[in-house]
């Protein structure tokens, strides 16, 4: 009797926290305002950007880019009325697509903009492509894949093959030991970087992912890259994920056996919370708010005195997205529809944006210089100086002059 | 061996430092599963609040001063959640597990919205006082001071809970009453405050698991139900109402958890279920499970 009753109890309880943890996620959803429907003069946008999960920080910066362009445009996008529907892009495709689904019906938008997640911007791009609706992200690991989808930030391949021959440098004959979240954004980039380290010649120490968004104890990953005996460290993080692994890093004493190395995501907008854990990273950026030109200048100090804090790679580059729509628009004869700006960006030319004039290739994606970063402790904290501007490079991570 | 215990050394302790925090979470809930019968769902929400309690108080560059503060405000908030939870559970009383299971997941679910409301769906990290943020060299590799702090930490709340329940009166009378509850109320014992007793200090110790753990797990949605599940488990394997089986079932699920991921990370998750499976399988009431549960 006893066991039976014990039994019945754990049954209950198991089920309890199976719905527990599954009702976690969903617990925020639509703060949209309602939809305008037919109106012509009114175009509807959709702006996906994480409220919630590992990359909800992310959310923060491709947000406060948006507000200032409404700030600065008055909520307009090339003439017409703007009304910008907002969704919770979440962790993954499984809470995102039902947003995705909403924005297409209920809202009927022209176009997408937002997600960080390449993992999400995957799963979307087929029934965006369905509805003829472009999709304008932030990142891509996909360059040219999908017909609808096209990129105004950073390619990740671009971004990784500018580290990868920085790398080729630095490392000579070590080796080098890759990491990073296990989702497609993480594989993305280790494939892409695995890839070009062997085509320059360095070897690989090994590879290893951790789970996305579970990972809270880096240390048994730590300690197989201490194993490994590599002097070199590629990895790939974001958000607190990436705040955690830096910290930890330190923590196990990795940063004196080994280089570590990065793309921005890992220091970027996290830099505060990590503290001098982050001393010496090296990154590569499409940005750095030390840029000198004029529309850099104009953007940091607008930005710096809305937010109180400066500029990222994600605020740049949700601006830039809107930039590039609000320029499309704008040129447009005739009704604005989804299939007429998916025509119109394929034409659309240089967009001068705060990290420089770029413009789209054939893969929908952004040809644009690339620079080396590393952290480092100045009079006013920790700073990411340039320490070597590394050119223009394609969707492909092919050098272009 | 001596090889492989060199190279998985700080894995093996990372596992018993994860593992000690669980037990600091898990005893509460064995000994109120085991003594009335109670499933309590709400307990990874008291853990959770530990930990925005910590991450509320503790701010960067917080010594130990900060960090005692922390725990102080987990204990007294959480021995008032857990009167708070016996007045709530008080008349469900002999209505059996679903409607308990039903009250505490609608408290666990409810506490969990109202959580991400006041702190927002960031994950916040909490760092380790600042005395404890440096690392100390084990055996050729540096291991961070905090872990090895929060080992001591955890094996004296053990040793505490030990000493309460096998070696002093309250603790006969608990043990007493997991045994048979009627038979105490039979010999005069207000079988009732003992009982608030064991709310508050069980719920006190899921808050203070949660301070504790803040610097290793942070504060984030979501991580209330990720601790929950693994409190059950430990529950399940230490058997109901057993500190001691507790401990060993916590120190076990960590240490598979963290040598499975370091030996196998797809593998890991699977570990840690299939040894649940298997001790259930060899002994049906856990570990340690006293045999003659329930009336």
């Amino acid at each position: 009797v006893a066991s039976k009753r014990f039994i019945t109890a754990m049954a209950a309880a198991l089920a309890g926290v199976v719905t527990l943890s599954g009702c976690g996620g969903s617990a925020v959803s639509d703060q949209s305002g309602a939809a305008k429907g037919g109106d012509t003069a009114t175009v509807n946008i959709g702006f996906m950007a994480p409220q919630s999960g590992p990359y909800a920080i992310l959310g923060k910066y491709l947000t406060q880019g948006v507000d200032l362009y409404l700030d600065q445009k008055g909520a307009k996008l090339g003439g017409h009325k703007l009304n910008l529907v907002r969704v919770d892009e979440g962790a993954d495709p499984k809470t995102a697509l039902p947003e995705v689904r909403k924005l297409l019906q209920q809202d009927k938008v022209v176009a997408v903009t937002g997600i960080i997640n390449s993992g999400v911007g995957a799963a979307a791009a087929p029934a965006l492509t369905e509805a003829g609706v472009p999709l304008l992200t932030t990142a891509n690991d996909y360059a040219g894949k999908y017909d609808h989808w096209w990129n105004a930030g950073w390619g990740n391949f671009g971004t990784t093959v500018a580290m990868a021959d920085y790398l080729a440098e630095q490392a000579k004959g070590d080796s080098v030991y890759l990491i990073a979240s296990d989702y497609t954004g993480g594989h993305g980039v280790i494939g892409q970087m695995a890839g070009a380290l062997k085509e320059r010649g360095v070897k690989i120490a090994g590879e290893t992912y951790s789970p996305y968004g579970t990972t809270k104890d880096y240390q048994p990953f730590l300690a197989k890259i201490k194993a490994s005996g590599a002097k070199h460290v590629f990895a790939f993080y974001a958000g607190q994920e990436a705040i955690q692994f830096v910290q930890q890093y330190k923590q196990f004493g990795l940063d004196k056996s080994a280089q570590l190395y990065s793309n921005f995501a890992l220091t970027e907008g996290v830099l505060g919370a990590e503290r001098d854990a982050a001393e010496g990273i090296v990154t590569v950026s499409n940005y750095s708010t030390t840029l000198d030109n004029p529309a850099n200048k104009a953007f940091v100090d607008a930005f710096t005195k809305k937010f109180n804090e400066p500029p990222t790679v994600y605020s740049e580059a949700s601006y830039s997205a809107m930039l590039a729509l609000d320029k499309t628009v704008g040129e447009m004869k005739g009704q604005v529809t989804g299939p007429a700006i998916q025509k119109a960006l394929a034409s659309m030319g240089d967009v001068d944006s705060p990290r420089g004039t770029w413009t789209f290739d054939e893969n929908r994606g952004p040809v644009e210089s690339f620079y080396i970063l590393q952290v480092k402790k100045t009079a006013n904290g920790l700073e990411q100086p340039v320490i070597k501007d590394s050119g223009k490079y394609g969707t492909r991570g092919n050098k272009v002059q | 061996v001596q090889d492989w215990l060199q190279a998985n050394l700080v894995s093996l302790l990372n596992g018993i430092a994860l593992g000690v925090l669980l037990y600091v979470l898990a005893v509460g809930l064995s000994v109120m599963l085991g003594m009335l019968n109670m499933l309590n769902l709400a307990h990874g929400t008291l853990y959770l609040l530990g930990a925005y309690a910590a991450y509320t108080v503790v701010g960067p560059d917080a010594g130990l001063m900060k960090f005692g503060l922390a725990l102080l405000l987990a204990i007294v908030v959480g021995a008032v959640a857990g009167t708070a939870l016996e007045l709530m559970a008080r008349p469900l009383e002999g209505k059996g597990h679903m409607d308990e299971a039903l009250l505490t997941l609608g408290i666990a679910l409810a506490g969990g919205v109202l959580l991400s409301s006041v702190f927002g769906a960031d994950i916040h990290s909490i760092p380790p006082p600042s005395e404890l943020g440096s690392s100390v060299t084990i055996a050729g590799q540096p291991y961070p001071l905090y872990r090895l702090a929060l080992i001591v930490a955890g094996l004296l709340v053990a040793m505490g809970v030990e000493y309460v329940l096998e070696r002093t009166t309250t603790g006969a009378l608990i043990r007493a009453i997991v045994h048979d509850r009627e038979q105490v109320s039979v010999l005069g014992v207000n079988v009732r405050y003992v009982m608030l007793g064991v709310f508050a200090a069980s719920s006190a110790l899921a808050l203070v698991a949660g301070v504790l753990g803040g610097p290793i797990l942070g504060a984030a949605p979501g991580l209330d139900g990720q601790v929950l599940l693994l409190a059950m488990v430990v529950v399940v394997i230490g058997g109901l109402g057993s500190s001691r089986g507790a401990l060993i079932a916590a120190l076990v699920v960590g240490v598979v958890q963290n040598l499975g991921t370091a030996i196998s990370t797809p593998l890991a998750p699977f570990l840690i279920f299939g040894t649940m499976v298997a001790v259930l399988a060899l002994r049906p009431n856990g570990l340690m499970g006293r045999a003659a549960v329930g009336r």
